[in-house]
């Protein structure tokens, strides 16, 4: 089993919600934290086994860096040490690489699409699926370049890990729409090479445009093209978790609420038959 | 061109933004300043967290120009956001712009050390009642201390500096060193007889060796608070 999270909406949690998460227990089915913010030990973590005694939790990293020139040993020492506290429901990474010799890159940079690809990152899955005892999750990644002579899709080189790795997916439809915007790819095209029974997770989120350009901040609402592709997606997947993800521009919880609360009833009308 | 030689290109269009990059495709090329910008940007606000004292003392226009100038100077080396900003303190030492401002690399060095500690791995102190069944042999072995624990020492008032930017008031005597011992999400200005113990202690020398290296400081100097506050803040994580 590629998650085992409660098949509806769940919430993205940051740290100003923290406290009342804990002290108010909010009716939310499952919430999203990013991995790297309770590495090591002290208040993070334990405010995070408090969360965890009244809700399933999915970890999602943003920093280890998977396509990168190596990976690093430490950062999945702690991801083990958090998922061996935490007992996840979903544990998941990024097809990025954010490292290349000593240096760092503190950013999700997409991997080029030409030869070894494929071999170079169902190489690293294997070892941190091994390492953790369990399948992980991969996203799709919002993208502002291109190099020059790409020899594969996005949702080719993740179909391909898919069925190399045995892992699963995180389907990111605001990241389509912002690559889209960015470099002209088609969503619907991308969708089409998925192999959507691997996709155990949905993520949305709105982006923010500055100069022309989709900066994937997550600092506002989804737009209206990020709403109308998770309805295509979600009709075809059925019932599946679906995360609200925000990050900038971070409203006061009972706000977010009201966000998830209607995420939550717009998935569960579709997956009731109803047109959106 | 293979997977390998396109992230050192990839690295390369990051790092040199007025060089001509073939492998980046030229109709988004423009686009690399997006993640040049996120790159500093993750990492100015990284710094932000780790050192609010300095962030208070500059304030933030000051601040983020000074990042600004230290994240292009100093390559990260690891993708933990908590771990950037190490050399913070080395930096601002020879900044030409914080000069006027001596006591602001000290004051760098509590900062980190404070952030350090407060993400340090999680360890179980050892009871009194484990310690007094070694009594008979404790002093020829060595205390093994919770890596949280740190001393900062500094010809400046360091602590009253950011105790002052965490509610407390104004430092007395500017002139007047601190020393200070900071564990998790704590600090307390220390002597220099207990300091020398606790080096001793952390450089793991035996107990004896520790206490002899206090008194050697200070002929008077009693170890019972020193080690009464190891053992209640659960910081003797294991005997050797």
């Amino acid at each position: 089993m590629l998650t085992s999270l409660p098949l509806c909406a769940g919430l993205g949690l940051r740290s100003p919600h923290i406290q009342a998460v804990i002290q108010d227990q909010p009716p939310v089915a499952w919430w999203e934290v990013h991995s790297e913010n309770y590495f090591g030990g002290g208040a993070p973590i334990a405010a995070l086994e408090k969360i965890r005694a009244n809700y399933p939790i999915s970890l999602h990293g943003v920093a280890m860096g998977l396509g990168s020139s190596t990976l690093d040993s430490l950062h999945l020492k702690q991801l083990k040490t958090l998922v061996d506290r935490i007992e996840p429901a979903a544990v998941s990474e990024h097809l990025a690489w954010n490292r290349l010799n000593q240096h760092a890159y503190a950013d999700l940079l997409p991997v080029p699409r030409l030869e070894g690809v494929i071999e170079q990152l169902s190489e690293r899955i294997n070892l941190v699926q091994d390492f953790l005892q369990r399948p992980i999750l991969i996203e799709n990644v919002s993208s502002y370049i291109q190099f020059a002579d790409e020899i594969y899709l996005e949702s080719e080189v993740l179909a391909q890990l898919v069925a190399q790795t045995g892992c699963g997916l995180i389907l990111d439809v605001n990241n389509l729409i912002v690559s889209q915007i960015n470099l002209g790819i088609d969503p619907y095209l991308e969708l089409a090479h998925l192999p959507l029974k691997s996709v155990g997770e949905i993520h949305i989120a709105g982006f923010e445009l500055f100069d022309g350009v989709a900066i994937d901040t997550h600092g506002a609402a989804p737009t209206p093209a990020v709403w109308q592709l998770l309805d295509v997606v979600i009709q075809q997947t059925g019932p599946i978790p679906v995360l609200l993800e925000r990050d900038n521009h971070i409203p006061a919880l009972n706000e977010l609420m009201l966000d998830y609360q209607h995420l939550n009833a717009h998935c569960a009308a579709i997956w009731q038959g109803a047109k959106p | 061109m293979n997977y390998l030689q396109a992230l050192t290109e990839f690295a390369r269009a990051i790092n040199e933004p007025n060089t001509a990059n073939t492998a980046i495709s030229p109709a988004t090329q423009a686009n690399m300043t997006v993640y040049r910008n996120n790159i500093r940007l993750n990492r100015a606000n990284a710094l932000k967290l780790a050192y609010p004292t300095v962030l208070a003392l500059l304030g933030e226009e000051f601040f983020m120009a000074m990042a600004d100038v230290y994240t292009q100077s100093t390559a990260s080396t690891s993708a933990n956001l908590h771990q950037e900003g190490h050399l913070l303190a080395e930096f601002i030492a020879q900044f030409a712009p914080t000069q006027a401002y001596p006591y602001l690399s000290d004051v760098a060095q509590l900062d980190w050390a404070m952030h350090q500690a407060h993400y340090a791995d999680d360890h179980v102190g050892l009871s009194a009642a484990i310690l007094a069944e070694q009594a008979q042999s404790l002093a020829q072995l060595k205390l093994l201390l919770h890596p949280a624990l740190q001393i900062i020492e500094s010809k400046w008032p360091i602590a009253s500096l950011f105790a002052m930017h965490h509610g407390g008031a104004k430092p007395q005597d500017l002139y007047r060193g601190e020393c200070v011992l900071v564990w998790r999400d704590q600090y307390q200005i220390i002597d220099a007889a207990p300091a020398a113990f606790f080096l001793a202690l952390m450089q793991q020398l035996t107990l004896e060796e520790a206490l002899l290296a206090g008194a050697a400081v200070d002929a008077g100097f009693d170890p019972a608070s020193s080690l009464s506050l190891l053992l209640e803040q659960q910081l003797i994580i294991a005997l050797a």
